[in-house]
Parts: structure tokens; sequence; C-alpha cells
């Protein structure tokens, strides 16, 4: 019994050495041989095509998952970001509406302070500047007169008379300021060189 | 995974596949197959392993699927090439089954005469009788005899020398 035990473990040593000793030859055998991996993909893509074509259909849903979960940390920041600035711009136009519609109550005010107590000591002059400060100038931007004067004019309650016709194509960059008194605003429009404009009878005159 | 990105792990892998699975089953056929089970079961399982886990991944399934096929053969190749299986079940990495194998061939290269190299060759892996392998080597009968045990005896000194090392 134990002279078969000692017979069948040589044996099983000699199968094991000739089995590795014919492993590292095929080994070596199989390492010069040129493995044909373009015939054998050609021949698994035919064989798995429907396989591989339902892959191909997969992918965009799992590819955006995959592509969301890469960049979410930044579509968060992005996100955080973009919402903080929208409450920025949100809140800085509310409050410039707000600094912009207060002064017409507040000029309103001032109106009726000094109808309701034409004594009162309130200076003209501080309604004027509070006045100044909040209202909005007018821009004429490369204007023709014909069109700018009469709009000034009427704000004024005054007429327009083109004695010079040249003078109506004549075209201006002007600020008006309707807190400014007529005589101011004819002045400064007297600064450009090529008019001459006087108040003539309730009449804006340009010569 | 991409119908591109699949082409690329299979391109990638498969010669070094193929060779594991013929050192261990020898037929190139039945090799082939094993590495396109393996592709197709990927492919079915949409399974897509980490990318530097992929070819440790996909060794280990040629060792376990090239062990099935093992199993499935007939007693006589079982007991020839169960003393593989056997040693080959405690190495996870196949490096390892490499090393030991290249330093076994480099040994045969080195020592061996190329004549009992290619009666090894001839009688074991084409599988000859000793007849046919004297006639293909053109030497008698005795000359195959002596080349093979010698071989082998040389061999089995390796091993020796081997298993005294560790």
């Amino acid at each position: 019994m134990e002279q078969q035990d000692r017979i069948d473990q040589l044996v099983a040593e000699n199968q094991e050495l000739l089995a590795l000793t014919k492993q590292a030859f095929i080994k070596r055998e199989v390492e010069k041989e040129s493995v044909p991996v373009d015939e054998e993909w050609e021949k698994f893509a035919a064989e798995h095509a429907d396989e591989l074509e339902a892959l191909e259909k997969d992918e965009p849903r799992t590819a955006t998952i995959k592509k969301l979960m890469g960049i979410v940390p930044y579509k968060v920041a992005a996100g955080i970001i973009g919402i903080l600035f929208t409450v920025g711009v949100a809140f800085a136009a509310i409050h410039i509406v707000r600094m912009v519609s207060d002064p017409k109550p507040q000029t309103m005010q001032a109106e009726q302070t000094i109808s309701a107590k034409p004594t009162s000591a309130l200076p003209t002059d501080t309604v004027k500047t509070d006045t100044t400060a909040n209202v909005k100038p007018i821009v004429f931007d490369n204007v023709a007169l014909d069109k700018m004067l009469p709009q000034i004019a009427a704000y004024y309650h005054k007429g327009v008379d083109f004695q010079n016709a040249d003078a109506r194509q004549l075209r201006f960059y002007f600020v008006w300021k309707q807190n400014e008194t007529l005589e101011v605003v004819l002045h400064r429009l007297n600064l450009f060189e090529s008019i001459t404009i006087e108040l003539k009878d309730n009449k804006i005159v340009v010569e | 995974m991409t119908k591109k990105e699949f082409e690329d792990i299979y391109r990638q892998h498969f010669a070094k596949m193929y060779r594991l699975a013929r050192t261990m089953l020898y037929d190139a056929d039945e090799s082939k197959d094993v590495v396109s089970d393996i592709f197709a079961r990927l492919l079915r399982e949409k399974y897509q392993p980490q990318q530097n886990q992929t070819e440790g991944y996909l060794m280990t399934a040629v060792r376990n699927r090239c062990r099935d096929v093992l199993n499935r053969k007939s007693m006589q190749e079982r007991v020839e090439k169960h003393f593989l299986q056997e040693s080959m079940q405690s190495q996870i990495v196949s490096m390892n089954d490499d090393d030991r194998l290249e330093r076994l061939m480099q040994f045969i290269e080195a020592e061996l005469p190329p004549l009992s190299q290619q009666i090894f060759r001839l009688r074991f892996l084409s599988e000859m009788s000793y007849e046919e392998v004297a006639q293909a080597a053109g030497v008698s009968k005795v000359t195959v005899y002596n080349h093979l045990s010698q071989s082998v005896q040389r061999i089995k000194e390796y091993f020796q020398q081997q298993t005294a090392k560790r």
C-alpha cells in the first residue's frame, strides 16, 4: 500500500513536470505565433452584432448620466453662482427703481408743503436742488434741431421760430436737464458755434 | 461602455488572454472559444471593470474558464492537466505563472541540446509515437528514448533546485 502511494506520487510528480514543460514549450510557441486579433474581432462582432448595437443605444443614456455625475459639482457651483447673481441683479434693480420712483412723492410733498405753507421757511433752492438730483436728463444724441427744439419749447410753453431754415437740419448732441431754466438751456445751446438762439416774445427764435 | 470602448478592450487583451488559454488548454480553437466566451459574457452582463483592473479581471476569467473546460475533459487529459490546475489554484496573478514558465523555458533553451528540444516537442506537443518521432527527427527509436529520458532527468533536477531555493 505504501509502495503504491510512493509510485502514485512519483507518477504525479512526473506528470506535473511533463505538463509544466509542455506548457513552457507552448508558451514559447504561442509567443512566436501572431494572434489574428483583427480576424477574431470581425468574427466576434458579426456573431454579437445585436448586443454590440444595443450597447451603442444604451450608451447615450448612461453616458449622459456619467457625464452629469462628472460635472455635478461644477453644475451645482455654477447654479449657486447663477442664483446669487440673479438675486443680486434683481435686488439692485429693485433698489434703483425705488430710488427713481421715490423722488416723485418727495417732490409732490415739497410742492404741497409749499402750497400749504407759502410762508414756510423752506427755501425754493432746496426744492430745486432735490429736484435737480432726481430728474433724469434727456439726451439728444445726433438729433436735428427742428426735432429737439420744439420738445424743449413745449416743455417751457414757448413757440419756435426758425428764421434760419438751414439751422433746422443741424444735428447736435445735447443733454437737456428739465430742471434747468429756459435761459440756461438756451445759453448752453448757444455755446454751439453754428447757431444763435434767442427768446423773443414767448418764442424761441433761431437765427 | 460604447461599442468602440468594448472593441478597444477586446483588441488590447485578446492576444494575452488567448496565449494564457493556449498554455492551459494547448488547443488553439478551444482557446479562442474560451476567450470569445468571456467577451460574450462581458457584453451580455454589460460589466465594465475598472480600467486598471481590466487585465487582472480578464486573465482570472480565462483561468477559471479553462479550468471548467479541463473539468469536462476525459479522465486521461484531466490526469495530465490536473496538476497544473492544482499548482495554478494558488496563483492569482497571471504574471507569476508566466514567470515560472518563462524561467523553465529559459533553462530548457540554455541547457538542453537542440535535438532534445525537438524530440520533446514532437513527442509531447505533436503527440507523436516514439516511432513517428524517430522518423521525423531522422534518428533511431533508441536515440529518441535516450533524449527524452535525459531531458526529463534534467528538468527534474531543475525543479529540485527550484524547490530547494524556496
